[in-house]
């Protein structure tokens, strides 16, 4: 292990660098795997309990109130637009380093579904909750949240 | 018994194996919702929820029991997780005992799972984040390495052999082959144990459970309940008796060939449960069977001891002898235990636990007991090598 900066300059032992050094290749799930596939080929795809007449996005294979299993016929694909619900412009990362290009975050009520979607706003100069958003795609799409750039205000 | 009493009215496993399609929240759904079907309810009967999950560092999200919560059907519900590492699959059901016993919940939905495949390089690496950060992790421990610490010490005091201990790996790997969730049920010999590779001497391939991935779940409810839903008592088992205890957390200062936590926690459950004699010939009588925690051999031998069910050192003896057989007179791991079933760690003591439910209530299919069963325990071990949890029940028509 190397040293902090501070434990060098002090000759110290009041800490001690240490890490969990532990990575994973988690599973991206039933539900997922079919949201990422549906991303690539750009359609966003959430899945309905028909019980409770909600429609979830991303989606699950569980109704997470009634507990039914959603199964393969419950997924369709949602349209590209929805509202903007709230949104928060951000100035500084998670290591508290001030970002050069604040950019917001948002939650979206995509069109016919009924959950709240967490993703970027861009491209978008005065954003106001209840505005009217569309999806922007990333052209190098591979299966992943980041296939979408985020949304933007129409 | 204190409290209210509580009954086990139902369980659900998923099978265990390497998931690669599921995630730890659908595995959770699988076994809660075919936990629910078994007991004829629905989420909307449940009024509590309970948790057992062990390390975060497994499933590899933080708050493990938020994350796991809408799959263990905790939405909108009061839920909680118990985590006292591989002991866990035992507390879990525990918890369910002592908050319906308590009067706070009527019915609850308890799940335990774990998803042991996905970390990077192994699970090993996941096991290293429990370890102290001052002196021990920078000295890179495992669990293989000091477990075989612990199994040296024990064959030493006692003057153990080998063939002993590996009698535990060829009986629980073959009662697995009748257990419709095992990934490792097999046909072995006692050389086949005896020559497979050393990973830390003395401790072989064939001396250790399978890392895996799975879930388990159960549905407990007070008696009242279980009138009002009109489940037949021969599909319960009442709890009878519960104990859980810690050893010093310096695991290097206990004198590993002897679990005293397990004695603690045993005797506790067996006191909660009017039985005031703990000699090993009647426990023996009083319980018809015990599935303690072997995620190693020699682990099952020492947890019998520690349990009171044979005296200290006497356990691999009966082992070899054939006395914990599954059609002997007090079989122990009927299901074919971590060993044969596999280890998803908290999953997997919820399995034990559910095989108690399972003997008890004549559902065990292949593994079920010949004898009359009506009085069975479970037991597992965990945190850093010094916590017991131990779980008595008996049949739904034993008073």
């Amino acid at each position: 292990m190397l040293p902090t900066k501070r434990n060098a300059k002090h000759n110290s032992v009041r800490e001690v660098e240490g890490s969990f050094p532990i990575h994973f290749h988690y599973t991206a799930g039933i539900s997922t795997e079919k949201f990422f596939l549906g991303l690539k080929e750009k359609k966003i795809l959430g899945n309905t309990c028909a019980t409770c007449n909600f429609t979830y996005l991303p989606p699950k294979i569980f109704c997470e109130d009634c507990f039914a299993e959603l199964g393969n016929d419950t997924y369709k694909e949602v349209p590209q637009t929805g509202i903007l619900e709230s949104y928060t412009e951000i100035y500084y990362d998670f290591r508290g380093d001030k970002l050069e290009t604040p950019y917001f975050l948002a939650l979206i009520k995509v069109d016919e579904t009924d959950t709240m979607f967490y993703h970027k706003l861009i491209d978008t100069e005065n954003p106001k909750i209840g505005m009217k958003v569309s999806a922007i795609w990333n052209d190098d799409r591979k299966g992943s949240i980041h296939d979408l750039n985020g949304f933007k205000g129409i | 018994m204190k409290g209210k009493k509580v009954g086990m009215v139902s369980v659900g496993l998923t099978k265990f194996m390497r998931r690669a399609k599921e995630t730890p929240k659908e595995l959770a759904y699988y076994s809660a919702k075919m936990a629910l079907d078994n007991a004829g309810i629905t989420r909307k009967d449940v009024d509590g929820v309970i948790i057992g999950s062990a390390p975060d560092a497994f499933d590899g999200v933080h708050q493990k029991h938020e994350y796991l919560t809408d799959g263990s059907g905790g939405f909108n519900l009061p839920t909680m997780r118990g985590y006292v590492g591989g002991g866990t699959g035992v507390f879990s059901p525990i918890q369910g005992w002592y908050s319906v016993a308590s009067g706070m919940n009527d019915v609850v939905l308890i799940t335990t799972e774990e998803k042991m495949s996905t970390i990077q390089p192994s699970a090993q690496a996941g096991f290293l984040t429990i370890f102290d950060n001052m002196i021990e992790r920078n000295l890179g421990p495992n669990l293989v390495w000091i477990f075989a610490l612990e199994m040296k010490r024990y064959m030493e005091k006692h003057g153990i052999p080998k063939e002993h201990i590996a009698s535990v790996s060829v009986k629980n790997k073959g009662n697995a082959l009748d257990h419709p969730s095992a990934m490792l049920g097999q046909k072995l010999t006692i050389e086949q144990v005896m020559n497979s590779e050393v990973l830390a001497d003395p401790v072989h391939l064939l001396d250790i459970s399978p890392v895996a991935d799975g879930a388990v779940s159960f549905v407990m409810m007070s008696e009242d309940k279980i009138k009002e839903f009109g489940i037949p008592l021969d599909q319960v088992a009442w709890v009878d008796g519960v104990g859980w205890n810690v050893d010093t957390t310096i695991w290097t200062n206990r004198d590993l060939y002897y679990p005293k936590y397990v004695e603690k926690a045993a005797k506790q459950a067996y006191n909660m449960a009017g039985q005031k004699d703990h000699s090993p010939e009647t426990l023996r009588k009083w319980l018809s069977f015990a599935e303690p925690y072997d995620p190693f051999n020699y682990k099952e031998l020492h947890h019998l001891e520690g349990l009171q069910l044979f005296g200290k050192g006497e356990a691999p003896r009966a082992a070899f002898e054939g006395v914990t057989a599954r059609d002997s007179d007090f079989p122990v791991t009927p299901s074919g235990g971590l060993l044969g079933v596999g280890n998803p760690i908290a999953a997997a003591a919820g399995m034990k636990a559910a095989e108690v439910y399972l003997q008890l209530t004549g559902q065990a299919g292949k593994r079920q007991i010949p004898k009359d069963v009506t009085r069975g325990l479970a037991q597992a071990w965990g945190d850093l090598m010094q916590v017991g949890t131990v779980l008595v029940m008996k049949g739904g028509q034993v008073q």
